[in-house]
């Protein structure tokens, strides 16, 4: 099914349209959460981190060698009997497997589900040339009756319903169908099917991986009907990615580990098919099967070879990264990517597909990295999702405005600072009496009026340090301070209280002033050059007083964990790589820092027993892996903490996501605060400055029924004095 | 021999919970038995996949009980029939998965067009995991044509409404029949 490139305005109103969409929200809805469970059970007992990393180092190796494989599967596959194909673009595939169909004499051809299929539009191919192509996979079929494309890599029919289906089923055999009744659907599907196998001239698939060694092909399916495409037509065509190559039999199994499980949460799919060779065929022509393996390159040579790119490659296509993406999870799979879906897909569809069809979607990304911590293969989803609205902005060859003002005006520490002091004054006002800003100008469209917004400051915390800096009676501890803009601009009072709790501690801490914005929105909007300006004057800020510090302790998770993991890759020379890895080594998290210090201590504070909830930052419990901490920090602090359901999915701030797409944070912020507030807790703690302004604006617009605290807040709320 | 209990064990308790189901012999003849039970009167049944020797014995048993099954090419039953009856050749207890060789077109078809699909498999075929039948499996793909299944329960969807539907294009139900040698 063609699909047709949006422009960011088009895009932006499909996506409210799919938020409206009931049934879509609540399938979606159940989905993330019993996959979430079914994922976690298939897991259990076993080392997913340690699994991971040995697939992703097989699949890389495998990528770098990738002709090496190639020639050495097509030596082992012809060897048996199989023709073996490669085609560099789409159309090529297209006429190769038109021109096999026409010297078979093939006009019935049954299909079983391939993904790269979909990428080649190989059957409106066929079909404009009068062959008749019948999926066999029950939701691709589903879809092919209706005309839609597939809105999930591995249930494609997710969105529709069974009165959807019971209507198109209907419509195909004429006669009434029970809604209510599944299972005669699927019987119907069974036998309908049964028929089109049988009648099949040509049995088309595609393949999950094929091995080198021995050239086979292997094929993980549930249904059966991979099985029967292979087997009863006389003529087998598979369809392979050139990324599907992989060495040996021993690769394989270790794909076997995590894509199942990763894919539906199963321990190993109902079927796994090894085909080797030609096959026998009894049928009426007699003898042996014939088999063609079409190999498709489509740009997959040259990803191999791109030092950043080359790791997509890696991917087994489990689905696992929009199983888990919360944007994905609100507006379904034919808004969440353009023939590739999930995460992978906003990648891939800039390569297979042109940066038209990926300008709108690419940018529809929080950068929460919950598709990171479930690939199985370790693809840096995220950043590389970023890389590539890069490379669409390029293409573009026009920036954003954003862009253009962040390049000029971040980079000019001074100057930025001097901006955000006047900027105060812009917003004065519309700001009320206790700070906040509850009524936009008119010109803002209402879209983004679903939480208030905080003032810039009247003193920065930058200009208060000389008075609320910790001058402890026992020094335990040294640290340098990273504050970032949004604690040194709009919430000093919340590095104040951190102040407060250091000096407590015994921990003094030193203040350098050259720091400035830790670059995170220029590598978000794609601005890498202005990122890794910024990026070295933090790191030269840092050289002198700070420099025998220990720690770097910041009390915003996003900078801390942009400083950690960005800051080493921003660098080309060996020298300034080195710079980076040495600064970003020192930077922890404020609550980590805490819990360190004091563990369980709890003879620091005065146990109110309050309740308290959590909401765990993206960038704390997935950049930074920091999950522990801050629970305990919480009731070591005295308070009772009540887990809240969800607490890791992100907030939906995103940085400016935002106000990008306001439609899609509104509905993550809704959906958040109703977790938090059915917990009846008195507060909510959080350990990021950005989280805290999009729940603390949400709070506000319900009415406050809860307190949004940040962590340095919270525990010297309970501080003894 | 415990180990091989224990195996057995993981194995029934993996393939049950994929609506596979286990029945346990204590002898190949007792297998036949079983098969003759689980088959009653149902009719065609295709057996498929045998070396001679055990072949001869399951035939001796089911003509015992009045049962035939068909002798020709599987293909002559297009679009389907009731029961097959296929060996297994290595399972896997981690999994509740069967191995089986099925190069011959025979056993494919037998093995995908019964509605319900029985095999008969000897319980020291059974391995612990996954990554234990490496060797096996690539002996098989390096001869110079193989179709080999690794096969966990029967056919199922969940592409409607992600309502689980046992018997989408394969067998609707299976039975492993697993005999102490």
């Amino acid at each position: 099914m063609e699909r047709s490139s949006r422009s960011v305005k088009k895009y932006r109103r499909d996506l409210r349209k799919a938020l409206e969409n009931e049934y879509l929200r609540k399938t979606l809805d159940n989905f993330a959460v019993s996959y979430r469970e079914a994922r976690e059970r298939a897991f259990e007992g076993t080392d997913f981190e340690k699994l991971r990393l040995e697939l992703a180092s097989s699949r890389q190796s495998a990528m770098e060698r990738l002709e090496e494989l190639y020639a050495r599967f097509k030596e082992n596959a012809e060897k048996k009997g199989a023709v073996v194909y490669r085609a560099r673009t789409a159309q090529e595939a297209n006429e190769i497997i038109h021109r096999i169909a026409r010297d078979t004499g093939s006009r019935k051809i049954v299909k079983s589900k391939s993904m790269t299929a979909e990428e080649i539009f190989l059957n409106a191919y066929l079909e404009k040339r009068e062959y008749r192509v019948v999926e066999t996979d029950l939701g691709e079929w589903i879809i092919q009756l209706c005309g839609h494309g597939p809105s999930h890599m591995v249930m494609p029919a997710i969105h529709l319903c069974r009165r959807d289906v019971a209507e198109i089923f209907q419509k195909y055999t004429g006669q009434p169908i029970d809604p209510e009744d599944i299972g005669a659907m699927v019987a119907l599907a069974r036998r309908e099917l049964r028929k089109e196998f049988i009648e099949a001239h040509m049995g088309i698939s595609g393949a999950n991986f094929a091995i080198a060694d021995t050239g086979t092909l292997g094929i993980v399916t549930n249904e059966g009907n991979a099985r029967l495409v292979t087997t009863l037509p006389p003529v087998h065509v598979a369809l392979v990615g050139l990324d599907k190559l992989i060495p040996d039999t021993k690769t394989a199994l270790r794909i076997l580990r995590l894509l199942p499980r990763n894919a539906t949460g199963q321990a190993i799919s109902t079927y796994v098919t090894w085909i080797s060779g030609a096959i026998p065929w009894k049928g009426d022509k007699g003898g042996q099967k014939k088999l063609y393996i079409v190999f498709l390159d489509n740009g997959r040579s040259e990803i191999a070879k791109d030092p950043v790119f080359g790791e997509v490659l890696r991917c087994i296509r489990c689905g696992a990264c929009a199983n888990v993406c919360p944007i994905y999870r609100l507006v379904g799979g034919h808004n969440y990517g353009h023939i590739y879906i999930g995460a992978i897909g906003l990648i891939l569809t800039y390569f297979y597909h042109g940066a038209e069809n990926d300008e709108a979607i690419v940018r529809n990304c929080l950068n929460c990295q919950a598709c990171k911590e479930v690939c199985p293969v370790g693809i840096d989803l995220p950043y590389l999702i970023k890389e590539t609205y890069g490379k669409v902005l390029e293409y573009k060859g026009v920036k954003p405005v954003k862009n253009l003002l962040l390049a000029k005006i971040l980079r000019d520490r001074r100057l930025f600072h001097f901006l955000l002091r006047r900027a105060r004054f812009i917003q004065k006002p519309f700001a009320d009496s206790d700070g906040m800003i509850r009524h936009l100008p008119l010109f803002f469209m209402k879209e983004h009026s679903f939480r208030s917004l905080p003032s810039i400051t009247a003193r920065p915390f930058r200009d208060r340090w000389p008075s609320v800096m910790p001058k402890p009676r026992a020094e335990k501890e040294k640290v340098a301070f990273f504050a970032g803009c949004l604690i040194d601009f709009v919430y000093p009072e919340q590095a104040e209280s951190a102040m407060r709790i250091f000096d407590r501690l015994g921990v003094s801490v030193t203040f350098p002033e050259g720091q400035t914005c830790c670059g995170l929105p220029a590598l978000m909007a794609a601005e890498k050059e202005t990122s890794r300006q910024v990026a070295m004057q933090n790191i030269e800020a840092f050289v002198g007083d700070a420099s025998d510090c220990r720690y770097i302790v910041t009390l915003c998770a996003s900078c801390g964990s942009h400083i950690k993991e960005n800051y080493p890759r921003l660098f080309a020379s060996e020298e300034e790589q080195r710079r980076a890895v040495e600064f970003s080594r020192k930077v922890i998290d404020f609550s980590s820092f805490v819990f360190r210090l004091i563990g369980e201590g709890k003879s620091y504070f005065s146990a109110s027993g309050e309740s308290v909830t959590y909401h765990a930052p993206c960038h704390l419990c997935r950049g930074l892996k920091v999950k522990d901490a801050p629970r305990r920090l919480i009731s070591a602090a005295g308070y009772s903490y009540v887990p809240s359901s969800e607490e890791e999915v992100c907030c939906g701030l995103g940085g400016s996501y935002s106000l990008e797409f306001p439609e899609i944070s509104r509905e993550l912020l809704s959906k958040k605060l109703d977790n938090v507030q059915s917990t009846g807790a008195k507060y909510l703690v959080t350990d990021c400055p950005g989280c805290l302004l999009q729940l603390r604006g949400g709070m506000d617009r319900r009415g406050n029924p809860l307190d949004v605290l940040h962590m340095a807040e919270l525990l010297d709320r309970a501080l003894k004095r | 021999m415990a180990e091989t209990a224990k195996l057995v064990d993981e194995f029934v308790s993996k393939a049950r919970a994929v609506q596979c189901e286990v029945i346990l012999a204590g002898s190949f003849l007792e297998a036949c038995e079983k098969l003759a039970d689980c088959i009653g009167q149902v009719t065609p049944v295709v057996i498929s996949g045998f070396e001679d020797e055990a072949m001869t014995l399951i035939e001796q048993h089911l003509s015992a009980k009045g049962i035939d099954f068909h002798t020709g090419s599987v293909r002559d039953l297009l679009p389907g029939f009731p029961i097959a009856v296929t060996p297994g050749h290595l399972g896997i207890s981690e999994t509740g998965t069967v191995i089986i060789e099925s190069t011959s077109e025979d056993v494919r078809l037998a093995s995908m067009l019964a509605d319900h699909h029985i095999i008969v498999m000897p319980s020291s075929a059974l391995r612990c995991e996954v990554s234990e039948v490496e060797h096996f499996l690539e002996d098989l793909l390096r001869k110079p044509s193989a179709y080999v299944a690794f096969v966990t329960g029967p056919s199922r969807t969940a592409d409607i409404e992600r309502v689980l539907t046992i018997g989408v294009h394969g067998p609707k139900e299976i039975t492993v029949i697993l005999y102490e040698e």
